[in-house]
């Protein structure tokens, strides 16, 4: 049985008077690659940083391996890599010296591993990290969480400054190396096209609050636009399905509903004697975010002016 | 028990944590250093505690160490405290590191005195004051100690101290700690207005304690003991405050 490697409970945070998360509840079970995807500003960075230990809620609960962050032993802190958008190594620092430090803070450090990846990620193992460009300080702290070979990997928009070979690289290493059932990883990203190739659970975080979850293969089947010729209620479509978005006018319905299956379909039809008019619309992973969240956007942006 | 392989660890993270932290502030330190050790080597007039001068170096030294040593770059404190390095070790490991730099300029000014430096290099200047007694010069040892230590304490609280109480109602974990991050300001308070002076701390038993201790084996009393209880009580307050604030630290992104 699977236990989960990451659990929140109405997880809160506030700064100032803004509230950055709200109420979060999210569970990550052992061996998933979970995605948790959101626009600039959603929350993604203030959570992860929650889930690190390196930032206190100001409500609710954080467990990462079954314990608070902030309780861990330095044993329960070898079992996580991470690596944050902003994480940076002492400017003064070579690869052969960061190598050399991780290799002796981890028993379980990949030495091997870590001299291919120098080779493959082309990366000068005596030049100063200050000196590195954007993409090659992203491409040794990638190198430093991929080799530690640690149970929990936690990436923080990994893939910012990374061009697109690089991107490909790195998301073949995840695959490569921690696809293999025991490991989890929970990557936020708002670069949907590299979460959809890897993840296989996917969390929808707008505001600070849980907007959708599910398996991707979930998502992609049980998520359906309907375009409906006529008016049908709200209340009417709540009771067939689930109803993640919903407008509706004299000239039709458009609605976004969650568990959409053919015969609920057929009987909502039959209901309304709707026509042949009637459609459904499946989405691609990165029309559903962009339905979902900037339609939500702009209704925030109107509510505001 | 522990397992000698994990020792060997332990003993390994250790030595390149103290390797990371050596490379931040040596650049830092090695001036100050200098400063204090060629301010003893040149100064004309005899060394005393009541060196102003000295003295404001050493906390200039206090100051700086404590300021680089807890001071991680933007970014930096991400990885670092991503290790798994414990908040107590991270703590205890750089504040000790910054001790012994301070003892080490302690050690350094030490033997520029007492190896007959410091008078070969007056001898050849021909200052008015040589020879010198160079028994009565090192009691600046004590006052550099007590001025840098006493900066490095309060520094390193401050910067530090933002974290003073965990989010949310105060517990009674916290209540303590607000008592004891309030006495050890108002003894710093206490000891920078009134010359170091004996109020504050005598009030306390085991401050009592230790003074008939000092008197009894050491021979200590009067200012000096003043002096010392004085340092130690705000060494021993300032560290416990400002590890608690530490392991409540919140990482800048």
């Amino acid at each position: 049985m699977s236990e989960n490697v990451i659990q929140t409970r109405n997880l809160t945070k506030d700064f100032d008077r803004e509230r950055a998360v709200d109420s979060l509840c999210l569970t990550v079970p052992q061996g998933s690659v979970f995605g948790f995807l959101g626009v600039n500003g959603a929350g993604k960075t203030t959570t992860v940083r929650m889930i690190m230990g390196h930032l206190h809620p100001t409500e609710g609960e954080v467990e990462l391996l079954g314990t608070n962050p902030w309780k861990h032993t330095e044993v329960e802190r070898r079992r996580v890599a991470y690596v944050s958008d902003n994480m940076h190594l002492p400017g003064w620092m070579t690869p052969k010296q960061a190598i050399r430090l991780n290799a002796s803070l981890y028993p379980s450090w990949d030495g091997a591993l870590a001299e291919r990846l120098l080779f493959d990620l082309d990366l000068n193992r005596w030049k100063k990290y200050q000196s590195f460009s954007k993409g090659e300080k992203r491409r040794l702290c990638l190198l430093l969480a991929i080799c530690q070979n640690a149970d929990v990997l936690i990436l923080d928009e990994p893939a910012s400054g990374l061009d697109v070979v690089a991107r490909h690289k790195f998301l073949d290493l995840i695959l490569e190396r921690v696809y293999d059932g025991r490991r989890t990883v929970f990557l936020s990203s708002h670069l949907l096209s590299d979460l959809e190739r890897i993840v296989d659970r996917l969390v929808i975080l707008h505001r600070g609050r849980l907007h959708l979850s599910g398996t991707l293969d979930d998502l992609k089947t049980e998520v359906r636009e309907l375009c409906l010729p006529d008016a049908v209620p709200r209340e009417s479509l709540d009771s067939h399905f689930e109803i993640l978005q919903y407008a509706s006018n004299e000239q039709g319905t458009v609605a976004i509903v969650r568990n959409f299956d053919e015969a609920r379909f057929r009987a909502l039809c039959q209901q309304f004697n709707l026509n042949e008019t009637a459609q459904v619309h499946g989405f691609n992973l990165e029309d559903l975010f962009v339905r979902l969240v900037g339609a939500k956007r702009n209704r925030n942006r109107l509510k505001r002016q | 028990m522990h397992h000698p392989r994990i020792n060997q660890r332990e003993k390994y993270m250790s030595i390149e944590l103290l390797k990371m932290d050596a490379r931040k502030v040596l650049p830092y330190y090695a001036p100050v250093l200098l400063l204090t050790d060629g301010y003893v080597l040149f100064q004309e007039t005899p060394l005393a505690g009541a060196d102003w001068k000295l003295n404001l170096i050493a906390c200039l030294q206090g100051t700086v160490i404590a300021w680089v040593l807890f001071n991680d770059a933007a970014g930096v404190g991400a990885f670092v405290f991503s290790r798994p390095l414990s908040r107590m070790r991270l703590f205890l490991t750089r504040w000790a590191f910054g001790i012994s730099l301070q003892l080490l300029t302690i050690a350094v000014v030490f033997l520029t005195v007492a190896i007959g430096l410091r008078s070969g290099t007056q001898m050849l200047m021909n200052s008015p004051y040589q020879p010198m007694v160079k028994w009565f010069e090192l009691s600046v040892l004590g006052s550099i100690a007590l001025y840098s230590i006493l900066s490095y304490e309060i520094v390193m609280f401050l910067k530090l101290r933002h974290r003073v109480v965990s989010v949310g109602p105060p517990t009674w974990h916290d209540i303590i700690w607000i008592v004891l991050i309030c006495a050890i300001i108002g003894m710093i308070l206490t000891g920078l207005f009134s010359n170091i002076g004996p109020m504050a701390y005598q009030m306390m038993s085991w401050a009592l304690m230790t003074k008939l201790v000092l008197e009894r084996f050491f021979a200590i009393s009067g200012p000096m003991y003043n002096h010392l209880i004085y340092l130690v009580l705000v060494t021993i307050v300032g560290t416990l405050a400002s590890l608690h604030c530490y392991q409540n630290l919140e990482i800048e992104p």
